[in-house]
């Protein structure tokens, strides 16, 4: 393995601790619980790393990241890893083409995947089986771990910065730039 | 942009999802995970799981013990006034006390039941988007645990195991919608489902349906189960009624129920791997040829004889086990 490919495996070796290291916090019992709310660490993550490794990478990680939801979710096992790969994807096409990949576009963006997933287990968990009280569930379980989530976004967002601008020159010669 | 959809790039992620939905169609049709990738995660993520909640315990204890005294005080008061209710009771009510205090008690409750097997376990993972407390314990079908087995504390019934995998299993409480247990009121006699709601979850509470109309439940009242359906042993401590009012319907009551254990904060729990007259009504069911025998989980208002679709499921060889298709539910006694 040369010095180019070593940086590479190295750096993707930390996104995926990083994710790891999100998925294990997100599912300690208890911690980071807030008014009976939980946050979805990974997904933020997950975001992060697409904003600055692009469409691939970012998928890449994110399947990663989604199958470890899947693990310990009751939802049907790859639905958040599909869930997770579709919405990078789309994050790191975003960043690559529209827009530029400033603090508060990522936080708005972080923002608006997490609600698109929260939407999604809330339409398939409790909307479609008829559970009473939904709005309330709604307001206050769905609405504020989603903004709980977001508020996650900024740890890894500079993490994910700080990570791609130290192996940034080692991409650029591979680029050939 | 239209280059990265004609790039192999975007060929790999197609088929990447492709696989993912193929795996996801598998687990729909089985009911679980249950698959290589499933095992593989859970076998590499459980330890650095069990790690993390022993870490995140003692870090609460200690907070909890120097920082959080005037919830303790506040919540000693508490207790205080719960006591003293409680022995007014436990005077007036000998048998009342008696199953109290052996049901509370894990070490009591083993030397009365010599038919349990027990297993410990230790909650090392939390559904971060589950309403209903749901979590996942660090013993498998390699501790002899499998799908169905009851999941209590010293306290009372928490949960069901759901999902088995070798090394890990995942609990549904009975704070969930897809649980149904046969109790009854143990001072009236009057029996019930108690099932999860997804309001009431949210204050870890549950509630009690199809109580008969003419019944003298009331608040305070003590709920067990009533062990018809072989899912759950005979009078485990589910929790006690904090109201009772008619369901809407007008034919029965129905009561808000606090459970006995604390689902949303247990770390340690038991799995009751064997009783006596476990899965005693799946079994009848499959000896008889009548289909009365099994009813739906649904129709709790007159089933007698149901029982878990779970109850007869079991770990495989392989050390993974589907959960089941349909809601838990145990016999109205």
């Amino acid at each position: 393995m040369n010095r180019q490919n070593l940086r590479l495996f190295a750096k993707y070796a930390i996104y995926v601790a990083v994710i790891f290291f999100a998925y294990i916090l997100q599912s300690t019992p208890g911690l980071f619980e807030f008014c009976g709310v939980k946050p979805l660490l990974v997904l933020p993550a997950c975001i992060c790393a697409a904003v600055y490794e692009g469409e691939y990478a970012g998928g890449l990680l994110a399947v990663f990241g989604g199958l470890l939801c899947d693990f310990a979710s009751d939802t049907i096992f790859g639905f958040n890893a599909i869930l997770f790969l579709v919405l990078c994807c789309a994050t790191g096409l975003a960043f690559m083409y529209l827009v530029r990949a400033a603090f508060a576009n990522v936080m708005f963006v972080s923002l608006g995947a997490l609600f698109v997933r929260a939407l999604l287990v809330f339409a398939f968990s409790y909307a479609i089986w008829g559970y009473g009280g939904l709005a309330s569930l709604f307001y206050t379980y769905t609405a504020p771990s989603v903004v709980w989530s977001a508020a996650f976004t900024p740890i890894f967002f500079f993490i994910a910065r700080g990570v791609h601008s130290a192996f940034e020159p080692a991409d650029e010669k591979e680029a050939g730039i | 942009m239209n280059e990265f959809f004609k790039s192999w790039h975007f060929k790999v992620l197609m088929g990447i999802v492709i696989v993912l939905f193929a795996f996801m169609l598998r687990a729909a049709a089985t009911g679980g995970t249950g698959t290589l990738i499933s095992q593989t995660v859970g076998v590499i993520t459980a330890p650095f799981m069990k790690l993390s909640a022993s870490v995140a315990d003692s870090v609460s204890n200690f907070a909890e013990r120097y920082l959080l005294t005037e919830k303790v005080y506040l919540e000693n008061e508490e207790l205080k006034e719960q006591l003293r209710d409680a022995n007014e009771k436990l005077v007036d009510y000998e048998t009342i006390k008696r199953e109290n205090e052996q049901f509370r008690e894990f070490l009591e409750l083993k030397e009365d039941n010599p038919d349990y097997d027990f297993e410990t376990a230790m909650v090392i993972g939390r559904d971060a988007t589950s309403r209903f407390g749901s979590f996942t314990i660090d013993k498998g079908s390699l501790a002899g645990i499998e799908v169905a087995d009851p999941v209590i504390t010293a306290d009372g019934l928490v949960g069901i195991v759901w999902e088995v995998d070798l090394t890990y299993s995942y609990v549904r409480t009975v704070l969930d919608t897809s649980l149904e247990v046969g109790v009854y009121d143990i001072r009236t006699r009057d029996s019930g489902i108690v099932t999860g709601d997804v309001t009431l979850a949210d204050d870890s509470l549950c509630r009690m349906s199809y109580i008969p109309r003419d019944s003298g439940a009331s608040a305070g009242d003590l709920i067990v189960t009533s062990g018809i359906g072989g899912v759950f042993p005979k009078d485990l401590v589910v929790g006690t009624l904090l109201s009772v009012q008619p369901e809407s319907s007008g034919i029965s009551l129905s009561a808000t129920v606090r459970p006995a254990a604390d689902i949303s904060g247990v770390t340690d729990v038991l799995v009751i791997k064997y009783f006596e007259g476990q899965g005693a009504a799946a079994n009848n069911a499959s000896g008889a040829s009548s289909s009365q025998s099994e009813t739906s989980s649904q129709s709790g208002t007159s089933s007698q004889s149901e029982t878990s679709s779970q109850s007869g499921a079991s770990s495989s060889g392989s050390g993974a086990s589907s959960a089941p298709s349909s809601s838990a539910a145990e016999g109205q006694g």
